[in-house]
């Protein structure tokens, strides 16, 4: 079988190149370090964890390169390390020996040494530490709310006294988006919604004969209150994570920062027209979603409960008032704000890197929801003690 | 005979949050001189100009724009020094919605009166002068890198 012998032989020829390794002469306090075969990224050869056990009672480290076969990083990773621990421990290091790529890249590495850390770590912090640094980051948080609001009411004193500037094209353009751009999705959501309400009260009322009170219960679940929240959280994903990303990815190519140095106010310039066109739009796609809402309701009272079109319109018509009306808009003025708002706020407040305008987008989606939602259980509460 | 002193930095220190960039700068910009701010990446240059773009406030130490200590200035008058001034931007920072012509037109329309007609044919005018005519139409995600940094020159120079 010599053919197969001469494969073993060369296999084996192969398998010795694609080792580094590392033999050691030490003489009394002088140690000289071999670097036989290949050193590359590819090869197994030690770290230096495996050979440390050499440095011990020595002051000085030589090294040797006659018999090493190549090498890349992967060598300049364990003298780096050598090197290191030389000068931590006062022992010589002397890289004559080695080749002279090695020792130029050698220097190098020595040359710039690491800059005392900036960066704090959270993933050290303490569990106090951590409610500290939260606690302070949320009193930030609501000092740039309560920053942002100033600015946003400046901006818009400046508008009514002529001084504001903003394209209105791109006021146009907003007004679009949040206006006729978004009714499919609102309309959707709302007839759902409507059909959803009437399917839970027409399980409950069923079992007092009082099915016809479904008119009510839609009526007034849509006007007041769902009408304008879904139609707020709609707004949220879709214009206020948008504007989030609009104003993030100007802020990332310095856009922002452009508008401010040709003396333009970006509050006035970005956000007025945004947070403007979303205020006009928001009461009218709460009314919209109000309307199809009812008429998701009546669809599931007619289909289920053979209540006439007559009958739901007419217990429809007793139990709104215009206050009712009035209460959902009033909701969604606010709702409108908070969302433009969010939106406008995180992405002014957007990092500079990529990943940076996908966070600020996710966390205007985030904080609208929850001032939403915040600010509808209060002004429920409110009207409620109010009798409105 | 020296000339007027533009631009004076004095004891202006950098810092963010509690790392201090850099302490106590002091230099000088005259009418007429070339001055160039050189140092190691990561030790300040972007972040200096901030400063005297009016983008960051210094931790302390003021800046004059001749006579205006521009952090102590009001907002109004902040914005007017920043009219006389071009700055191009490593990224040009152009508005990406707007196209070349409407990003130069954008200086002149927020702070001069002149009508639709004069601010286009300016607009035109500043973009020959980069070697960027018949590009008035064109969105800056239209054109390459360096066209970008020119138009940017461009807009730069709109108000001066």
């Amino acid at each position: 079988m010599p053919a197969l012998l001469q494969y073993n032989s060369q296999k084996q020829i192969q398998d010795m190149e694609k080792k580094g390794t590392i033999a050691a002469d030490n003489n009394g306090a002088e140690l000289l370090l071999h670097f036989q075969g290949t050193w590359t990224i590819n090869s197994s050869s030690p770290s230096f964890i495996d050979i440390q056990s050499f440095f011990t009672d020595i002051t000085l480290i030589r090294c040797d390169s006659t018999e090493l076969l190549a090498w890349d990083s992967r060598l300049l990773v364990i003298l780096n390390d050598i090197q290191e621990y030389a000068k931590i421990n006062n022992i010589s290091f002397d890289a004559q020996g080695l080749p002279s790529g090695v020792q130029r890249l050698l220097s190098l590495a020595s040359a710039s040494p690491a800059k005392a850390a900036v960066k704090s770590d959270d993933k050290d912090q303490s569990f106090l530490q951590t409610v500290g640094s939260r606690t302070s980051y949320l009193i930030q948080d609501s000092r740039e709310f309560l920053s942002f609001t100033g600015k946003i009411t400046l901006s818009y004193g400046r508008l009514f006294s002529g001084k504001a500037q903003f394209l209105r094209a791109d006021f146009f353009v907003f007004l679009e988006e949040c206006g006729p751009a978004a009714l499919p999705i609102v309309s959707l959501i709302a007839v759902l919604v409507g059909v959803i309400l009437a399917f839970v009260g027409a399980v409950q009322l069923q079992m007092f004969g009082a099915e016809i009170y479904i008119a009510n219960l839609v009526g007034l679940g849509m006007t007041r209150e769902m009408g304008a929240m879904m139609a707020a959280i709609i707004m949220a994903g879709r214009t206020g994570a948008a504007f989030a990303a609009q104003l993030g990815s100007m802020q990332v190519n310095e856009e922002i920062d452009a508008l401010q140095t040709m003396g333009i106010n970006p509050i006035d310039f970005l956000v007025l027209p945004r947070l403007s066109a979303l205020l006009l739009m928001m009461p009218l796609l709460t009314l919209w979603a109000d309307l199809l809402g009812i008429s998701g309701g009546f669809l599931i009272a007619g289909l289920t409960l053979d209540i006439s079109i007559t009958e739901y319109y007419n217990q429809t018509i007793n139990s709104i008032t215009i206050r009712h009306f009035g209460v959902g808009l009033f909701k969604s003025l606010i709702f409108g704000y908070l969302v433009a708002f969010s939106g406008c706020l995180r992405g002014m407040q957007c990092g500079r890197s990529a990943s940076a305008v996908g966070t600020a987008a996710t966390s205007a989606v985030v904080t609208a929801i929850v001032l939403i939602v915040v600010s509808d259980a209060l002004m429920t509460v409110v009207f409620n003690i109010l009798g409105i | 005979m020296q000339s007027l002193p533009l631009i004076t930095v004095t004891n202006l220190t950098m810092a963010y949050g509690s790392f201090v960039l850099q302490r106590e700068l002091n230099f000088t910009v005259r009418q007429g001189d070339i001055f160039v701010i050189m140092g190691d990446s990561g030790c300040g240059k972007s972040t200096l100009l901030r400063h005297m773009i009016g983008l960051k406030e210094p931790a302390a130490g003021t800046i004059h724009f001749r006579e205006t200590d521009f952090w102590a200035a009001s907002e109004e008058q902040r914005s007017q020094i920043m009219r006389r001034c071009g700055i191009l931007y490593q990224s040009s920072a152009l508005l990406s919605s707007m196209t070349l012509a409407e990003n130069i037109a954008l200086p002149l329309r927020q702070h001069t009166t002149l009508g639709q007609d004069e601010i286009g044919d300016l607009a035109s005018l500043k973009l020959r002068l980069v070697g960027l005519a018949g590009f008035d139409d064109f969105y800056p995600s239209e054109i390459s890198g360096g066209m970008k940094k020119r138009a940017g020159l461009a807009r730069a120079r709109t108000l001066i």
